[in-house]
């Protein structure tokens, strides 16, 4: 197997993966969409009733939007993670009531007229789990109004809930395989045309691939051809993976985390194994 | 030309023919000559009245006093018609509200919508009493309160009404109308009637005082009918004339049963010589010898005894031996009176000098019958919108005011006779008594019971979505009765082209009777008709002398006014007066060539489009207007004005020869080869001559093409677009469907959910939902702009993709990715108001709002109340399932008298209202407010999240709906090689059959639209060509045919079709799984037949049908059959008495021993099982004096 690293950003990851099969590329793409864990918020209390400022002024603790609403437009919030510093709250030795070893609070105090975005979520605790993208609106608070909330962030995995799912737009496709006839070839330029992808050119009175990786297979080329010298296929062995994160994690976490994951799976099924041979 | 478009809407509102109708209506300061003066100008105190507008006493009852009571506008007293420069008896001030305590204040709709109030106005009337000649002081009294339409020119929300120390500006009006809690985007046009708000539905009706012929097929002979629909002042009567087999013409009137011939008619009518009568009817000699016979006919001394009629007496004398033989003579002429003067024609006058009028009129049916059996004139076309008319809010409420208004006089002038002394005087405001016009004005309007015996006028608004709420202030409904077929009344009529929308109706029953407007429509008010009489005859019109002419005929509202020699000039001069703006725009006019006739019409009711002058093949629209238009100098009234565009209605549009477009859009532009729509171009040379002059608007090149405008063209569409009404025009491209589809879309764009409006926390709606993320559409139509859905939308642009998900899309399911799901796609809130009033009962007993005490009859166990506080109420956001408490009431005993002990004081009962059985949520918000009679009212409104759950309804603006087949998990969905992994899976089976293009074209343009950031523009005839987007597609990385390559999330293999994937608009529906799953086990019985309740609301039985015991039948499950069908039910044990003899039903009585109570017998007595259903029969029949006996047998 060799990989070519496409590109590698944070939030961003391209990988070329040669010698391999579909099967192998889909189950890290599974893995890294539901089973790569991350922090999200889980639980958010509303304080009811007024809320008073310094001055002694009272404002409502109401919002244009419902108290459900905000609390799933928190959950999707990004929060950052340590993977390595976190356990499952169910599996922790608080036994789920929540400690800093599980859970990371945030409390959130807005008074309007103005608008709440992610950074103003503030951790109690470390300053390092402060959220990284700190513009995203979460509601608009008109005069009078005013939010008073403590939100509870813990681990959890795509499996249970989306808002858990540091990666996303995970998909692969096989590298293009594009195969020309020069014999019978007319060069007449209208598979040039309607390729979408820029993957035919014409060079030297012919017509030559210059972008394999580029192309999506969609057969467009073929089918315009009247000749018919043109022949696309995928290559099964050679796959084009890529994915994104949401922020909390870095791509190349993702990644190391879900082939850790796959190990840790296949490890058990080897010790199981190994126990059937004894 | 969208530009026109835009600049209607600049002026004008979607709801604009309620608002203006009703501000018709109303009595305001610039507009004195109201309906409302009108009626009060009209109205009789008593049906043998005279005098309008005065309130006569009867001297017997004022101790020979002559008292007169003046409240219309003073008359002229030669001619007796109304100063219309008098100044206004009536006046409406502005909403307000009288608090218990007797304190007022200014009403506004939140606050009436919040306590349950009558968005009314006072009606102040000033009466003047003129007592033996001598006039006092008028005196304005106060006569009732008059329901206000939200926005029309009394409600404190218009513009006009807003107190403010300058002008106020729109961004003044906006903000106050912010303050009181409004929605920026309400259009206004309904009403608010006990807090619930209200639309008057548009009517839709034949054209009164018309003649229409038509050709009756009966019993194998086809007879020829005429009918009239004569109509004055909300009174409507039909007369009818046919000719019998024998050729003779007789005619029915209401109020007289059986048929008058017709020459009798037209003699007691007071034409009496003969002479006349045929140069009245015979317009072609070929009628002379049916109209000498009908002559002939009348002299029979046979038929008529003794001597023929010959004279009026003659006649005269026959209708009262007709009408009333043997009564005093006094009664008979009065009988025969009433009926020529009253029932016959009312339209043309119901006194004696009129009577000459409806003899000519009558020659004139008589005409028509005879033009159509000869063939010369066809059926008239009762489809025809020429022939129809529209009541709008206005109309209905002058009906409705009328005949409140005249019971409220009668009542007044019973009351003052009944109450006069002379000693005290009259006093007219203690002898009035305002409610009874404000009750009869209410109760129209809560139960839709209109005056006349119509249902259903007024409903409550439709507020599922903004959508809803327009379309149903734009709907026009057709009296025709629902259950009968009436094919043609239902088909679409070419003359509701630009009308009525062709695709907007309800499927099923309902379907073509119930229509809608089209985007841009105008109803007429009326105009005097006297105005153009009076041009007329300046321009020549002659008098008719005699209907045999070859001169064309002149027409005015169905009234034959005059002859003309030169119809073309005279329609011509006319049609340039009215764009000169010399005479009113509401005048249309038509020559009918055929005919020979000319039509004018200048009165209410007439739909009318607008149109685009043409005239020697260009428009009368410059390049200056439409750059004018664009900087908003230009307004709809001013090209109104300058004749520029005129409104048209069906009649003169038969006369018009209409181009749709001014020319074509070349398919690419040949400067820079993109491909072309009609937006992509710009018309540079509009009313000149020569070639038209197209400009490529991203490369600015000019092109030549041929216009399409003729020198016979008159006119030009304003854009084809506007004839779809505001839902079908929310549907991309409808243009690429198969018709059905689209009227399926505009139906189901009224039960999407989304934001229906912006102060949806404050509002009390009874139910209500809203979306949580709604969004614009990516593909959007230029309608969407004016209907606000760009601010109210109501659904998401979903990621597509067509192809088979494990047979769970089969049938119209849908799949959908779940993830999505969770990350907040397609949910919802709903919310339901749950109110108590601690109402006063008579005796001094009331409700209270408190925590039921346990020795309360009926009270719940402790825990029940646990969520309430100490007033009785729950807290907000609390949550509550179905049955639990919301507030605690009790009321007093229901039957006071009904005491059984009398030391022990009657206990309270337990009234409290809970969550309804099966909904669930959290409390949102308690409101405590009170009501208009001074109690305590509580509004506590539960609110219910609706996250899209298996069987959840959800539809694309196509008409294509389903329901959530399964919801997957985002890794098992299927992914592109991008990533993208689509939010729905549709069946491929869901397209052929349907043919409902434009969802595909949709998804391709919303792929194109999310790629390049842009809202596509989908409208209706001028929408982005499909090459366009093709285009884009590839530009964007995209297959040109939207395909792309997907990979199965299951296995990881390329999957070898290639998808199908785009971007569309779906809609959420309101029929969520939550609101109708049910299921029941044991539960309650109906009382009477003890059989389970039906509906989910009374936690009802399923049915067990028909079909299902024949299925159980075909089974041979006879066990099961019992099981569901008695046992199951409503299966009873009876004793029956066991004697052959008797056989009744015997009873266990106190003792404990078996007993007939008919004959005695206690030894033989059995039980029997039987359905109680079957007990209840013999019971009801027993009540009928029928013996029932029971003959039983031992089971062999
Ligand atoms: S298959 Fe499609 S993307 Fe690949 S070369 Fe042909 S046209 Fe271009
Ligand atoms: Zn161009």
């Amino acid at each position: 197997m060799k990989i070519d690293i496409l590109e590698m950003t944070p939030t961003k990851a391209e990988l070329v993966i040669s010698d391999t099969n579909p099967m192998f590329v889909n189950a890290l793409r599974r893995t890294i969409v539901s089973d790569v864990p991350k922090m999200a918020i889980d639980n958010v209390e509303f304080h009811l009733g007024p809320i008073m400022d310094e001055g002694g002024t009272a404002y409502e603790s109401i919002s244009p939007l419902f108290d459900e609403i905000l609390a799933h437009r928190l959950s999707l919030v990004p929060v950052p993670t340590d993977l390595d510093s976190f356990i499952y709250r169910s599996k922790c030795s608080c036994n789920g009531e929540g400690c800093p070893s599980c859970t990371v609070m945030y409390s959130l105090n807005k008074k309007g007229p103005c608008t709440v975005y992610s950074g103003d979520l503030e951790p109690i605790g470390s300053e390092k789990f402060r959220v990284k993208d700190d513009l995203i609106p979460i509601v608009k608070l008109a005069d009078d109004q005013a939010l008073l909330i403590y939100a509870t962030a813990e681990l959890g995995t795509g499996r249970q809930h989306s808002r858990w799912q540091a990666a996303l737009g995970a998909g692969y496709r096989y590298y293009g395989k594009i195969e020309i006839d020069h014999s019978k070839c007319d060069v007449g330029l209208s598979c040039v045309n309607v390729c979408p992808r820029g993957v035919l050119a014409k060079e030297d009175k012919k017509i030559v691939v210059r972008h394999p990786e580029n192309c999506t297979l969609c057969n467009a080329c073929t089918e315009v051809c009247d000749t018919g010298v043109i022949k696309v296929s995928g290559d099964p062995s050679k796959i084009i993976f890529r994915f994104e994160t949401d922020g909390s994690l870095t791509a190349k976490e993702v990644l190391i985390k879900g082939l850790k994951i796959l190990e840790e799976r296949f490890e058990t099924l080897r010790e199981q194994i190994g126990k059937l041979e004894e | 030309m969208r530009e026109l478009v835009e600049t209607y809407f600049r002026e004008r509102s979607v709801v604009n023919h309620h608002t203006a109708s009703y501000n018709d209506f109303l009595p305001t300061i610039d507009h004195p000559n109201s309906r409302m003066q009108t009626i009060v100008d009209n109205v009789r105190a008593s049906p043998d009245e005279a005098d309008r507008g005065i309130i006569r006493l009867d001297p017997d009852r004022t101790e020979g006093k002559i008292i007169e009571i003046r409240i219309g506008r003073r008359r002229d007293e030669k001619t007796g018609r109304v100063d219309p420069s008098a100044r206004p008896t009536i006046s409406v001030g502005r909403p307000v509200i009288k608090e218990a305590n007797g304190a007022t204040h200014d009403l506004y709709p939140m606050e009436a919508r919040l306590r349950n109030l009558n968005y009314s106005a006072p009606i102040h009337l000033e009466f003047t009493i003129v007592e033996d000649g001598i006039e006092r002081e008028p005196e304005r009294v106060h006569i009732g309160d008059l329901p206000v339409m939200i926005q029309s020119k009394k409600c404190n929300l218009h513009k006009d009404n807003i107190d403010m120390d300058r002008e106020p500006t729109d961004e003044d009006v906006r903000e106050f109308h912010v303050k009181m809690g409004e929605d920026l985007c309400d259009p206004g046009g309904y009403f608010i009637i006990g807090g619930t708000e209200r639309a008057l539905i548009s009517l839709e009706d034949l054209a009164p005082n018309r003649v229409m012929v038509e050709m009756n097929e009966r019993y194998g002979t086809s007879l020829h009918v005429a009918k009239v629909f004569s109509q004055k002042e909300g009174y409507r009567a039909l007369t009818l004339m046919e000719k019998k087999k024998d050729g003779i013409l007789v005619v029915s009137v209401p109020a007289a049963s059986g048929q008058i011939p017709l020459i009798v008619l037209m003699k007691s009518l007071g034409m009496e010589s003969d002479e006349e009568i045929y140069k009245s009817i015979v317009s072609d000699p070929q009628m002379a010898n049916i109209v000498y016979a009908n002559i002939e006919e009348c002299q029979n001394k046979k038929l008529y005894p003794p001597n023929g009629i010959y004279t009026t007496e003659d006649a005269i004398l026959f209708l009262e031996r007709k009408f009333a033989t043997g009564q005093a003579k006094e009664y008979r002429a009065k009988k025969v009176e009433s009926i020529i003067d009253r029932s016959l024609l009312p339209h043309l006058g119901d006194t004696s000098d009129a009577r000459m009028k409806k003899s000519i009129f009558l020659g004139r049916v008589a005409r028509a019958i005879l033009e159509l059996e000869l063939g010369k004139r066809k059926e008239d076309d009762k489809d025809h919108y020429a022939n129809k008319r529209l009541k709008l809010a206005g109309d209905l409420m002058e009906d409705l005011y009328r005949v409140a208004f005249t019971n409220l006089i009668k009542d007044l002038k019973y009351q003052l006779e009944r109450g006069y002394t002379r000693k005290k005087g009259m006093r007219i405001s203690s002898a009035i008594r305002p409610d009874l016009l404000t009750h009869r004005l209410l109760h129209a309007f809560a139960t839709g019971n209109w005056v006349g015996g119509r249902a259903g006028v007024s409903q409550l608004l439709d507020r599922t979505s903004n959508m809803s709420a327009l379309s149903h202030l734009r709907r026009v409904t057709s009296p025709l009765t629902r259950s009968q077929p009436h094919f043609e009344a239902r088909d679409l009529h070419p003359t509701q082209w630009g009308r009525l929308c062709p695709n907007e109706t309800p499927e099923g029953q309902n379907c073509g009777l119930v229509k809608n407007c089209a985007l841009i429509i105008d109803v007429s008010e009326g105009t005097d008709d006297k105005e153009v009489i009076w041009l007329l005859r300046d321009l020549g019109v002659k008098e008719v002398s005699e209907q045999q002419t070859t001169e064309t005929r002149v027409y005015v509202n169905g009234d034959l006014i005059g002859l003309h020699d030169k119809p073309k000039e005279l329609v011509e001069e006319i049609r340039q007066r009215r764009r000169s703006g010399l005479l009113s725009h509401e005048v249309n006019i038509r020559f009918d060539n055929n005919m020979n006739e000319i039509i004018i019409n200048c009165d209410e009711g007439r739909l009318r489009r607008p149109l685009l002058v043409v005239r020697h093949g260009k428009t009368l629209m410059t390049r200056r207007h439409i750059e004018d238009m664009r900087s908003h100098k230009a307004k709809w009234s001013d090209l109104i004005r300058e004749g520029v565009v005129e409104w048209i209605d069906a009649e003169e549009e038969e006369d018009s020869y209409i181009a749709v477009f001014a020319h074509e859009t070349p398919q690419k532009c040949e400067h820079c080869g993109k491909f072309l729509s009609t937006l992509d171009v710009e018309w540079r040379n509009p009313g000149e001559e020569g070639k038209t002059v197209l400009e490529c608007k991203s490369c600015g090149g000019t092109m030549q093409i041929e216009s399409q405008l003729k020198d016979n063209h008159t006119h030009l569409e304003i854009d084809p677009m506007v004839i779809l009404g505001v839902c079908s025009g929310m549907v991309p491209y409808p243009e690429h469907n198969s018709s059905p589809r689209v009227t399926m879309g505009a139906g189901m764009a009224k039960q999407s959910l989304g934001l229906s409006s912006s102060n949806y926390r404050i509002r009390p709606d009874t139910r209500s939902h809203v979306m949580h993320y709604p969004q614009r559409s990516l593909t959007t139509t230029k309608t969407m702009e004016f209907v606000n859905f760009m601010h109210r939308p109501a659904g998401q642009n979903f990621v597509v993709a067509i192809m088979s998900y494990q047979g769970y899309n089969m049938e119209d399911a849908i799949v959908m990715n779940k993830s999505s799901v969770e990350r907040g796609l397609g949910r919802s809130t709903f919310m339901r108001t749950y109110r108590a009033e601690e109402r006063r009962y008579p005796g001094g007993q009331e409700d209270h709002f408190e925590i039921p005490s346990p020795d309360v009859r009926g009270a719940r166990a402790d825990l029940s109340y646990s969520n309430l506080g100490e007033d009785g109420l729950i807290g907000p956001e609390t949550r509550v399932e179905g049955g639990d408490v919301l507030i605690g009431k009790t009321s007093p005993p229901r039957f006071l008298e009904e005491e059984a002990d009398f030391l022990t004081p009657q206990k309270r009962r337990e009234t409290s209202v809970t969550v309804r059985p099966g909904e669930s949520g959290w409390v949102d918000s308690v409101m405590l407010t009170e009501s208009e009679n001074g109690s305590r009212l509580v509004k506590v409104k539960v609110r219910d999240q609706r996250i899209p759950e298996l069987g959840d309804k959800f539809a694309s603006r196509h008409g294509q709906k389903g329901v959530v087949g399964l919801l997957v998990h985002q890794e098992d969905m299927p992914f592109t090689g991008d990533g993208l992994i689509p939010d729905l899976i549709i069946n491929p089976h869901a397209i052929p059959s349907r043919m409902t293009v434009a969802h595909v074209l949709e998804m391709v343009g919303g792929k194109v639209g999310s790629m390049e950031g842009r809202f596509m523009d989908g409208t209706a005839f001028s929408g982005e060509t499909e090459e366009a987007i093709r285009d884009a597609l590839i530009r964007n990385g995209f297959k040109h045919n939207g395909n792309e390559v997907m990979y199965d999330g299951v296995t990881g293999r390329k999957i070898e079709a290639e998808i199908f994937i785009g971007v569309i608009y779906y809609q959420k529906l309101h029929h969520m799984v939550s609101g109708k799953l049910h299921v029941r086990s044991r539960g309650p019985v109906q009382i009477l037949t003890r059989q389970p309740t039906e509906g989910r609301s009374r936690q009802g039985g399923l049915r067990f049908g028909e079909m299902e015991r024949d299925c159980l039948i075909g089974h041979g499950a006879a066990m099961v059959i019992k099981d569901r069908l008695l046992d199951e039910s409503d299966g009873t044990l009876q004793y029956v008495c066991g004697n052959s003899s008797c056989g009744h039903i015997a009873i266990l009585d106190r003792r404990g021993t078996l007993r007939c109570p008919v004959c005695g017998n206690n030894s033989k007595i059995y039980q029997v099982q039987t359905s109680y259903a079957f007990k209840l029969l013999l019971d009801e029949l027993l009540s009928l004096g029928v013996a029932m006996r029971l003959q039983l047998e031992d089971l062999k």
